[in-house]
């Protein structure tokens, strides 16, 4: 029997189906069959990794959509109102975060947000840019953050003694920014007011260890006057997909103790990034940081504006905040390799191996090699069409293993 | 030189068959002898019955895309069909291993009659007339290449496209002359021409309306004309050089997937991904280095009346030496865009794993004709820009059918298809050709190597110096396509007819004419044997070919049945 092609003929959609049911035809899918039965408990070893694929493949298709779904109704108006919504963090600890930024009155802006481990942040000003990156801002912000950890002071504090507090922060600032080609000069006067309470965190409140309650900024409401300058030297310069060269940064504050707050101290900040690519493919990438807090006159520095590693800051393997003390130096390093890149070059994989070192110390000339804490790892970062960055890492350390994943940018 | 084993089981005499035939004829039965009985044959033109329009469906392109590079890819890498090498075979096939002509596809070049102006003509009727105004009536709905959608004169509504600038001719003419190639290959393809025309033809059609960024449209204005006429490169007389590619027929669904079946659509019988058209389709994209052969490439039409889907292969830009907007790249063609498994070996190995084309220098063999690879192609190893589930399945039989379509545009064939593209001058023409020539040579060279290739089997029952054999003449494919001279070429054989009890085996040279041939011992007595029914075969021929003195791994299969009245042997079947 053959079928005629664009022939109307006598056959209606009803009868075409009789037609159908009666033809003899080959099978139009394979029979199942023994190697079908051996591979069936295979198959199902195999069905989870290939639903964490299928899943991400549902998450990178959405996040890298040429069109965007619409969002919802009340999102849409929120938007249309000039609200943004957003998703995030909000500090130290703060967990997830929602907030919501009103910029329908530019150079205006409000900002509302709140986490659900109790940190909030509310901040409103007035703010101006230009299409050369000059900046002007100035403003009010309300910090609250919820449950920051504290392990106590000095290079060797166990990880056991994990306490939480709570840490408000009213900060009136104006900040203007200054960007030519290769240098970007940013200043910032200030005037900050710190209280720190009890939190509703899992973890022993710090003011119930007898040491930690007697730290400078736990039991006393401290304002300060700032002063800020920093300078970025960028000398690095896109290389295909990678980036070559030396960013360098530099900045100093002093914080000068108001309203019964006796307390001055100043604070000095040095960065230097490095970007080697070893071949087109290939990236050595490291960050040197160091800080430095000198007290002036009056009590020591306040125990939250300490310096600290942990985390991005030069440890990660440990928590945010693990280690604080005056000074402290560490390198962050990442041999880094392209796995993958979208042909048209909007997206990218890379993995990459970390290894940190880096120690807090009252002094920063007692800082030394042998004692650091070190931190190896693996991980890998997601670059999309919308820039943004999906960082997933786990690194060892003395602390143990440790599993990090976020959303943002990194070095 | 010919060795031969035989055996027959049973070997009555002639008076012995006579009184076994009387017997059986008195006791009112035929003769109860095993046979074996033949698949069933799939029906030309089956799924063009009519049927309702299938519903509109809704997809997310980068999703579905990446769910077959990842879920997919991870199925596929520990598939244990895949790893013991036994990949279902495609289910629409004939007995003789092809397809027969459906809404998916048609013979053209395979069935011999195509002449080069039929190669150039293609799917086209008639063009758009350039000579008077062209309306532009809509912003394009898809794709990366500028353009705009035109009416002509004579109410006919075209795609506009235009070269990336610096390239002129780049994607224009690979849309063209891949399109008269796929369509002579026997899939359904648009109508695409070159045109020339001046942009004070164009007009603005006050209805026409343009997509924009985030969804929705907005009205078009001149504004946007402009904008596209600027991202391409004029010709030197100020006219603009385009590829018009007319509006199919019928009413324009969606794309088709490479797996699955259309749930909605009754004449959607065989799984995607086991047709044997899709999966051979591989072949041929690989010949054009149609990296951009993904589905949204693809388009269902409802034709009505009859009301039935036709599935059209569009937008043949990306084929070639052309990435549409740019060059092909030297990964194009030989690493999926998410390819998961090499990038899992990048990451494993510390970013040293290597393809082979990732410290390959970019080499532009012409603006015009881009990038497109000819010593370092790799049939085999040819990747479209994103797997498909089609794709994936292809055994060799699916490839050495794709390879005979591949084989049979002649040289001529193919330089008729180049001289439709429009390139500036007959030398870069000729340059293409012979790209396309030495490509196609790997591809049927490359797959004929994957099987036995025998094709035209025949049988004839001769007689010689007293003793009879069964004589199998065919052409190897192989031998055409110089995987190796016939003296240094063999086909090891083995014969069993389960109705006459005949088994012999043995081993053949093969000859230095175009015509092979074995002969298989044959008891005169078994042609006395009554023939059996059609639906139903007695013996199988399994022969393989021994090149070089290495064995190709897969036997071609001939499926025969015992001819009673004809005293001889009809080939019902062949497989690869």
């Amino acid at each position: 029997m053959e079928a005629s092609a664009d022939s109307a003929g006598p056959v209606s959609p009803d009868s075409a189906d009789v037609i159908r049911a009666s033809l003899q035809r080959p099978p139009g899918e394979p029979p199942f069959g023994v190697l079908d039965a051996i591979a069936l408990p295979f198959r199902v070893l195999v069905l989870p990794l290939q639903l964490v694929g299928m899943g991400a493949a549902e998450v990178i298709g959405r996040a890298t959509a040429g069109d965007p779904a619409e969002p919802p109704a009340f999102v849409q108006s929120l938007l249309d109102a000039g609200f943004q919504p957003g998703l995030g963090t909000i500090g130290p600890r703060s967990g997830v975060a929602a907030s919501l930024q009103y910029v329908g009155a530019s150079p205006l802006f409000v900002e509302a947000g709140f986490s659900i481990r109790t940190s909030a942040r509310l901040s409103a000003g007035l703010e101006f840019q230009d299409a050369r990156a000059r900046l002007l801002r100035t403003g009010y912000t309300f910090q609250r953050n919820g449950a920051p950890h504290f392990w106590g002071i000095g290079p060797s504090t166990p990880e056991s003694a994990t306490t939480d507090y709570l840490w408000e922060q009213q900060r009136v600032a104006a900040i203007a920014r200054s960007a030519a080609r290769r240098v970007v000069f940013t200043g910032e006067v200030a005037w900050e007011d710190n209280r720190v309470d009890r939190s509703k965190g899992r973890a022993t409140n710090m003011q119930d260890v007898p040491e930690f309650n007697e730290l400078y900024g736990v039991n006393e409401r401290v304002r300060y006057l700032v002063a800020d300058l920093t300078g970025t030297f960028d000398f690095t310069r896109p290389a295909a997909f990678q980036r070559r060269g030396l960013l360098f940064t530099v900045g100093g504050g002093y914080f000068a103790g108001v309203s019964n707050t006796d307390s001055d101290f100043f604070r000095l900040n040095l960065t230097l990034q490095g970007h080697i690519p070893l071949n087109p493919r290939q990236e050595l990438a490291f960050q040197i940081r160091s800080q430095i807090n000198r007290t002036v006159v009056g009590e020591s520095v306040p125990f939250y504006h300490l310096a600290r590693i942990g985390d991005t800051w030069g440890g990660r393997a440990y928590h945010q905040d693990r280690f604080r003390d005056n000074d402290m130096a560490a390198i962050l390093t990442e041999w880094r390799y392209e796995v993958w890149r979208e042909l048209h070059g909007r997206s990218r994989v890379e993995s990459f191996f970390l290894f940190d070192s880096g120690q807090v110390q009252h002094r920063i000339d007692k800082i030394r090699w042998s004692d650091q804490k070190r931190s190896f790892g693996f991980g890998f970062r997601l670059i999309t069409a919308r820039e943004a960055f999906f960082i997933s890492y786990v690194a060892y350390g003395s602390d143990g293993f440790r599993y990090r994943v976020r959303f943002g940018t990194t070095f | 030189m010919m060795m031969n084993g035989l055996r027959s089981r049973t070997n009555p005499t002639g008076a012995g068959w006579a009184l076994v035939a009387a017997i059986m004829v008195l006791a009112g039965c035929g003769p109860s002898r095993p046979t074996f009985d033949l698949p069933p044959e799939p029906i030309a033109y089956i799924d063009t019955l009519p049927s309702e329009q299938p519903k509109e469906r809704e997809f997310n392109e980068v999703t579905r895309l990446l769910k077959v590079s990842i879920g997919g890819e991870i199925g596929y890498g520990f598939s244990l069909k895949r790893l013991v090498g036994a990949l279902p075979e495609a289910l629409n096939v004939t007995r003789f291993d092809d397809v027969v002509n459906s809404s998916w596809y048609e013979h053209r070049i395979t069935g011999g009659n195509m002449t080069p102006d039929d190669v150039a003509r293609g799917p086209t009727t008639v063009g758009p007339d350039t000579s008077n105004v062209l309306t532009v009536v809509a912003g394009k709905a898809a794709g990366i290449s500028p353009g705009f959608n035109v009416r002509d004169s004579r109410g006919n509504v075209f795609v506009i496209k235009f070269d990336p600038i610096g390239n002129l001719h780049l994607a224009s003419a690979a849309g063209v002359i891949s399109s008269r190639l796929f369509h002579a290959a026997g899939y359904h393809t648009p109508e695409d021409f070159i045109i020339v025309f001046d942009s004070s033809k164009l007009a603005l059609d006050p209805e026409a309306e343009i997509p924009v960024n985030g969804g929705g449209k907005r009205a078009m204005t001149y504004g946007d004309i402009r904008d596209e006429l600027a991202r391409t490169d004029p010709l030197p007389d100020g006219r603009f050089l385009a590829l018009a590619s007319k509006f199919v027929p019928g009413r324009p669904m969606e794309p088709f997937f490479f797996d699955g079946v259309r749930k909605d659509d009754p004449n959607d019988y065989y799984l995607h991904q086991h047709r044997r058209e899709l999966r051979g389709l591989y072949v041929v994209s690989s010949w054009l280095n149609h990296v951009d052969m993904r589905y949204a490439n693809t388009l269902d039409v409802f034709i009505d009346p009859p009301g039935y889907v036709r599935h059209y292969l569009i937008d043949f830009a990306a084929t070639l030496g052309s990435g549409t907007i740019r060059p092909h790249q030297p990964r194009e063609g030989r690493e999926y865009n998410f390819a998961f498994w090499p990038s899992l070996a990048r990451m494993v190995t510390l970013g040293f794993y290597n393809q082979g084309w990732e410290d390959e220098e970019f080499q532009l063999i012409h603006p015009s004709i881009g990038w497109i690879p000819m010593e370092t192609f790799d049939p085999g190893k040819w990747r479209a820009n994103w797997p498909n589930g089609a794709f994936r399945l292809v055994t060799p039989a699916d490839g050495y059918w794709g390879a005979k379509i591949v084989g049979s545009f002649s040289d001529d064939h193919i330089r008729a298809a180049v001289s439709e593209g429009g390139l500036p001058t007959p030398e870069v023409q000729n340059l293409l050709v012979e790209i396309l020539k030495a490509r196609r040579d790997k591809v049927l060279a490359y797959w004929c190597s994957r099987v036995t290739p025998i094709e035209n089997v025949s049988t004839a029952l001769i007689e010689s110096g007293g003793s009879r054999a069964l004589e199998l003449t065919f052409d190897d494919l192989g031998l055409a396509a110089g995987l190796s001279a016939s003296h240094q070429t063999r086909y090891i054989w083995k014969f069993k007819d389960v109705y006459l009890d005949i088994e012999a085996s043995g081993v053949s040279d093969a000859s230095s004419t175009q015509r092979q041939s074995l002969q298989i011992p044959f008891e005169a007595s078994n042609d006395r044997m009554p023939g059996v029914d059609s639906s139903k075969a007695t013996a199988t021929l399994h022969i393989d070919v021994e090149r070089n003195g290495e064995r190709v791994k897969r036997d071609a299969v001939v499926t025969l049945r015992w001819e009673g009245a004809q005293k001889g042997y009809r080939v019902v079947g062949l497989r690869h």
